[in-house]
């Protein structure tokens, strides 16, 4: 087995701390687009009415889920940021998950965008923009946590 | 704190430059979406140049199925009058058209700001189990029909509405017996429908009516379906800059089937309507009210001399509004009117004018450019669709027969062009609507 030297360490230091910072940046831009995209705050996007309380998710589940989707791997982002911060998780592991569920965000975003990317008066609604880059950035997150060898 | 060697330093630094490369990946990403999003944007954005330079037609600003009330002159934001000079003046005949791609009767109409217009859903049979969520355009410069893309929701009698920015609203509806409360928008530039939320109760045979300030002020409808029909008095606004729809004072008594027109000074005039209609049985209203955009009220407004239902009503180059036709009462043994009466909103009565040659209920009528009104097709005293059309002029105060639909029709779409020719398009051929047409017809009033 190689031995790692101090070069390693610091590179695994450095790499460990980019995927954390991407990937809670990541997570809150996710989160912050779907509240507000839920919210119908600070716009209401064109084709998809703000959720009228806790009860019409229920109702609007199939009009919601991708949002659902987007938001619950958002919040799994931030678990694994939270292991990885606190070393109970490996790199290579935290990788994997990083990408997939970044990956997985893209997916539901970029799936739900014409209902949710615009604005009534057919403005681009920046909350559709937060989630696809929070998305990318979860992805950036788990490419630098493969990228480098501790 | 030791210092790190050479190589230490060196992987930092890769490090430090991955991060720098994925930051700048995760940041385009933002002005990629937007350049994504922007291209195939839904609509043009409210204020920008191309929303500057439209020019709606003064057709079809309110509209309920079979109802094109022209806005008045004076509301400039929004409406370029037609210069008498552009006028096509014919014989007074009807020209057949192409066939539209479909039947349909009690559809939605809307003149877009390029010309061109638009029949939105409607019925192709007798009731709305036959709702029909398809949307035709007609081309009046190659004088051909064309499939638009269908709507997010079939509907019949929708409200329609030409918004400032040259976008369609296109508001309740029935489909199945049942009301709708969902409204959409029709983006020409993208050819695009978006949803636009849901107003407070579901409406069908609601009227839609921009008003000056470029909100959209739905009033009345059916709020529950067959077999009895109960009409609403509810009231509500829709912000098209925010999206929103937003609850207004309620009107006096509950209507559908009434007429809705924007008047000079801004504010709305709602005349006659049923505010219950099962079979027999069945309340129509003479009174009249008027909406208040500023105050957002209502207050009464001189009575018709005779309850109306199922009437039209144009708005006068002078400010005054005639309203025709219709029926009194909700037995099918009742006559269509044939009298005609005229509000003046700055004396707050109503004056008699000319009775057209024919009663008729459920016909389209709509304000030529050069201030005359023509009224066309309907069902006639006999309970039978009618073919007959006739132009009312102000001069004389008389309305005179003119050239006949080459098929009787009741409830047709109707359109004013922007060259003062009138486009008429399906219609149901028997006042059962067992059969609608796909008929189409254009109009070149003859010379004053």
């Amino acid at each position: 087995m190689e031995a790692r030297g101090p070069s390693g360490a610091a590179d695994g230091r450095a790499s460990r701390l980019s995927a954390i910072g991407f990937g809670a940046f990541g997570a809150v831009l996710v989160l912050a687009g779907v509240v507000s995209i839920a919210t119908g705050i600070p716009n209401q996007a064109h084709n998809m009415a703000p959720l009228a309380g806790p009860a019409d998710i229920g109702r609007r589940l199939g009009e919601i889920s991708p949002l659902i989707a987007a938001s619950l791997a958002a919040l799994v982002v931030a678990l694994v940021v939270l292991t990885l911060a606190t070393r109970r998780l490996s790199r290579e592991a935290a990788a994997a998950e990083l990408i997939v569920l970044g990956v997985a965000i893209e997916i539901c975003v970029i799936g739900a965008i014409g209902r949710i990317g615009y604005a009534p008066n057919g403005s681009v609604l920046f909350a559709g923009l937060a989630c696809i880059t929070g998305g990318a950035s979860v992805i950036a997150a788990g490419a630098i946590a493969a990228l480098v060898r501790e | 704190m030791k210092p790190l060697s050479a190589g230490p330093r060196r992987g930092v630094s890769a490090i430090l430059a991955i991060d720098a490369i994925a930051l700048m990946l995760v940041l385009a990403t933002a002005p990629a979406a937007f350049v994504w999003l922007h291209g195939s944007k839904p609509s043009p954005l409210i204020g920008s140049s191309a929303a500057r330079s439209h020019t709606p037609s003064p057709a079809a600003t309110t509209a309920g199925p079979g109802v094109a009330t022209p806005a008045p002159a004076a509301t400039a934001a929004t409406i370029t009058p037609v210069p008498t000079a552009r006028i096509v003046y014919g014989d007074g005949t009807w020209a057949g058209l192409p066939a539209m791609p479909r039947s349909a009767w009690g559809a939605g109409d809307a003149v877009l700001a390029n010309g061109r217009v638009l029949v939105i859903g409607g019925l192709s049979g007798p009731d709305s189990t036959s709702a029909l969520a398809t949307v035709e355009i007609f081309d009046p410069a190659s004088t051909s029909w064309t499939m638009a893309a269908p709507m997010l929701q079939a509907r019949a009698y929708p409200a329609t509405a030409t918004l400032a920015d040259g976008s369609v609203l296109v508001v309740g509806g029935s489909r199945g017996g049942v009301p709708l409360d969902s409204a959409e928008r029709y983006f020409p530039d993208s050819g695009t429908w978006v949803s636009v939320g849901s107003m407070g109760a579901p409406r069908t045979q609601a009227k839609a009516t921009v008003l000056k300030d470029g909100r959209v002020l739905v009033t009345g409808g059916g709020s529950d379906g067959s077999p009895t029909f109960h009409s609403t008095n509810a009231a509500e606004i829709f912000d098209p800059a925010t999206g929103t729809w937003t609850p207004t004072a309620s009107m006096s008594v509950a209507r559908a089937f009434h007429t809705s027109t924007l008047l000079a000074d801004g504010e709305v005039l709602v005349t006659g309507g049923a505010s219950i209609y099962h079979g027999s049985k069945g309340t129509v209203a003479s009174t009249a009210e008027i909406y208040d955009p500023t105050s957002a009220t209502w207050h009464a407004a001189a009575g018709m001399s005779v309850a109306r239902y199922h009437h039209t009503a144009a708005l006068l180059p002078d400010g005054r509004v005639l309203v025709a036709g219709g029926w009194a009462l909700t037995t099918n043994s009742d006559k269509s009117l044939a009298t005609a009466e005229i509000y003046d909103p700055a004396a707050n009565n109503w004056t008699a004018t000319g009775s057209m040659a024919t009663g008729r209920a459920r016909g389209s009528m709509t304000t030529l450019p050069d201030g005359r009104v023509l009224v066309v097709a309907g069902v006639d005293p006999a309970y039978h669709v009618t073919a007959t059309a006739e132009i009312w002029d102000s001069s004389s105060g008389k309305w005179q027969l003119t050239g006949r639909l080459a098929t009787a029709v009741m409830w047709p779409a109707l359109a004013l062009l922007h060259d003062g020719r009138v486009l008429v398009a399906g219609g149901a051929l028997d006042v059962g609507a067992s059969h609608a047409t796909s008929a189409s017809a254009i109009f070149a009033p003859p010379a004053p």
